[in-house]
């Protein structure tokens, strides 16, 4: 699903390895944490899997197809195969809950004559069928995050990014959205999230990859928080 | 598309002050420009009419009988065929041009009796370039028969120079106007886009591609640019009428164009004009927006 061949990012401008040799392979429908401390690298990482940047050297996959062919529009078409769920969840806020998810399948050309169905099973999924009327500003935090990641995932994307989900929850609405996450990955997508939570690593385990000043220092496939 | 449409409107209305004064840069800009382009055409007639009156007349040696001045003539043409530039030459006697003389000013005619022709042979040369006038004229000065000429150059070419700076200032002052609002199409399309920045922004990341987050704000260009060009013509057309209809009545004798036809078509020019300068700004402005976002 996603393989990174001896990928290195360097930012020209600061000169900063933000990456440094980084191998390693993804298999569809795995759950992998992303952990290190404030820039180790983990967002580089991800934003190299949405082609947001490119690597300075090596090769990024995704599907078995490397992303250095994709050009222009076909990054646009990329990325609809992938869900992105960030810290600040990144809700359209003059929009209510139903128009942020018509927002993302109007954008990603789905057939108009689903969008309620999938608008309405989404939102029954992450709980919030009762609210697509009510703007994100009238929302908790972690109604918000839902809302994130239900957009997310409306499209059907084939992998989930999450970019620390859970950094701005406390501890119950945390474990609320992993619980979410999970019942995603049961479905077949493949997620890989990126946290520098001890507690979510340590009570969940899977596989974690743990990157330190921009190299791949440990892949562990039972898991565990070590940084 | 309507969604598109509803966007563009959004945007239009987010920024309304940045918006409106596109607009009015614009209306102005396209008033200006299409009263240049008025002006211009009228002085092109102006100069076309003048151009038509250039020509360089030839005054032949007084010769012993018309056959033999007849015959000097032909010799003179020959001549004159030689030369490049001349647009065509034609020979007229002394007889000829009396004749055309007293048709001109009908009290010769009784006067023509008491005296003989005083008139000489002649030959009017028409030149392809009235500003070569001066060049040809000495070419024509060394031939053989001719005794003298005389062409109005100084006037000609004076009124050609004045009017070739009007309309040369005109243009360098619409192209300074259509940069000018290429400018601000692309300031006000910079600051709706960054206005709505966090939704770009989303939409990048979730998949949406270069046409469809720019589709709003190009829209937003064209729709500003067709205003501004139909407010131009609202302005304009009412107003060249009088104007013109006025300068007809002053000065009779100058030629100008008030085909309302022709007007019309010279604003449907720069309605089209705006509409370009609308898309290529939003479109430029967008595209940078988008690279310099990536």
């Amino acid at each position: 699903m996603v393989e990174f061949h001896r990928v290195s990012l360097e930012y020209p401008r600061t000169q900063t390895l933000a990456l440094e040799e980084i191998n390693l392979s993804i298999k569809k429908g795995e759950f992998v944490y992303l952990t290190g401390h404030s820039g180790a690298g983990k967002s580089s990482f991800l934003g190299l899997i949405i082609k947001s940047i490119v690597p300075s050297k090596g090769q990024v996959y995704i599907g078995g197809e490397s992303l250095a062919k994709y050009k222009g529009g076909r990054v646009a078409y990329h990325r609809r195969r992938i869900g992105m769920v960030f810290q600040d969840h990144s809700l359209l806020d003059h929009l209510s809950v139903y128009q942020n998810l018509e927002f993302a399948l109007r954008i990603t050309d789905s057939p108009q004559k689903d969008w309620n169905e999938r608008i309405t099973n989404i939102l029954r999924t992450v709980g919030l069928a009762h609210k697509h009327k009510v703007y994100p500003i009238q929302l908790s935090q972690g109604e918000r995050q839902r809302v994130a990641i239900a957009r997310a995932v409306i499209t059907n994307p084939m992998l989930l990014l999450a970019d620390e989900p859970t950094g701005n929850l406390d501890p119950d609405v945390s474990w609320e959205i992993m619980e979410l996450l999970s019942e995603i990955n049961l479905k077949g997508t493949t997620i890989i999230l990126a946290t520098h939570s001890r507690e979510i690593v340590e009570q969940q385990r899977r596989r974690t990859l743990t990157l330190r000043k921009g190299k791949l220092v440990r892949d562990d496939p039972n898991g565990g928080y070590a940084l | 598309m309507s969604y598109h449409l509803r966007q563009a409107w959004l945007a239009f209305r987010a920024n309304i002050t940045a918006g409106a004064a596109t607009l009015s840069t614009m209306t102005l800009t396209l008033t200006l420009l299409a009263l240049v382009a008025l002006v211009t055409i009228n002085l092109e007639t102006i100069v076309r009419g003048l151009e038509k009156d250039v020509q360089i007349t030839a005054f032949l040696a007084p010769a012993e009988n018309a056959a033999l001045g007849k015959i000097q003539g032909e010799v003179v043409l020959t001549q004159l065929s030689k030369i490049s530039g001349i647009e065509g030459s034609e020979f007229i006697s002394k007889a000829q041009a009396f004749e055309k003389l007293k048709a001109e000013y009908a009290s010769l005619e009784g006067a023509s009796k008491l005296i003989e022709n005083p008139l000489t042979d002649r030959i009017v040369v028409r030149v392809v370039n009235p500003r070569n006038v001066e060049e040809i004229a000495n070419q024509i000065k060394t031939i053989v028969g001719v005794s003298q000429l005389e062409y109005g150059a100084d006037f000609v070419n004076t009124v050609l120079a004045t009017l070739e700076t009007v309309r040369n200032v005109g243009y360098a002052l619409v192209l300074l106007l259509v940069l000018n609002t290429l400018l601000n199409i692309l300031n006000t399309i910079r600051v709706a886009m960054f206005a709505r920045r966090d939704e770009i922004q989303v939409m990048r990341m979730i998949g949406a591609t270069r046409g469809f987050i720019r589709a709003p704000y190009v829209l937003e260009g064209l729709a500003l640019a067709l205003l501004a060009s139909l407010l131009t013509t609202a302005i304009v057309f009412p107003a060249y009428s009088a104007i013109s209809g006025q300068v007809s009545e002053l000065v009779p004798f100058v030629p100008i164009i008030k085909d309302p036809l022709l007007v019309l078509q010279v604003l449907g020019l720069i309605t089209l004009l705006g509409v370009t300068l609308g898309l290529l700004g939003s479109v430029w402005a967008a595209n940078r927006y988008l690279r310099e976002a990536e």
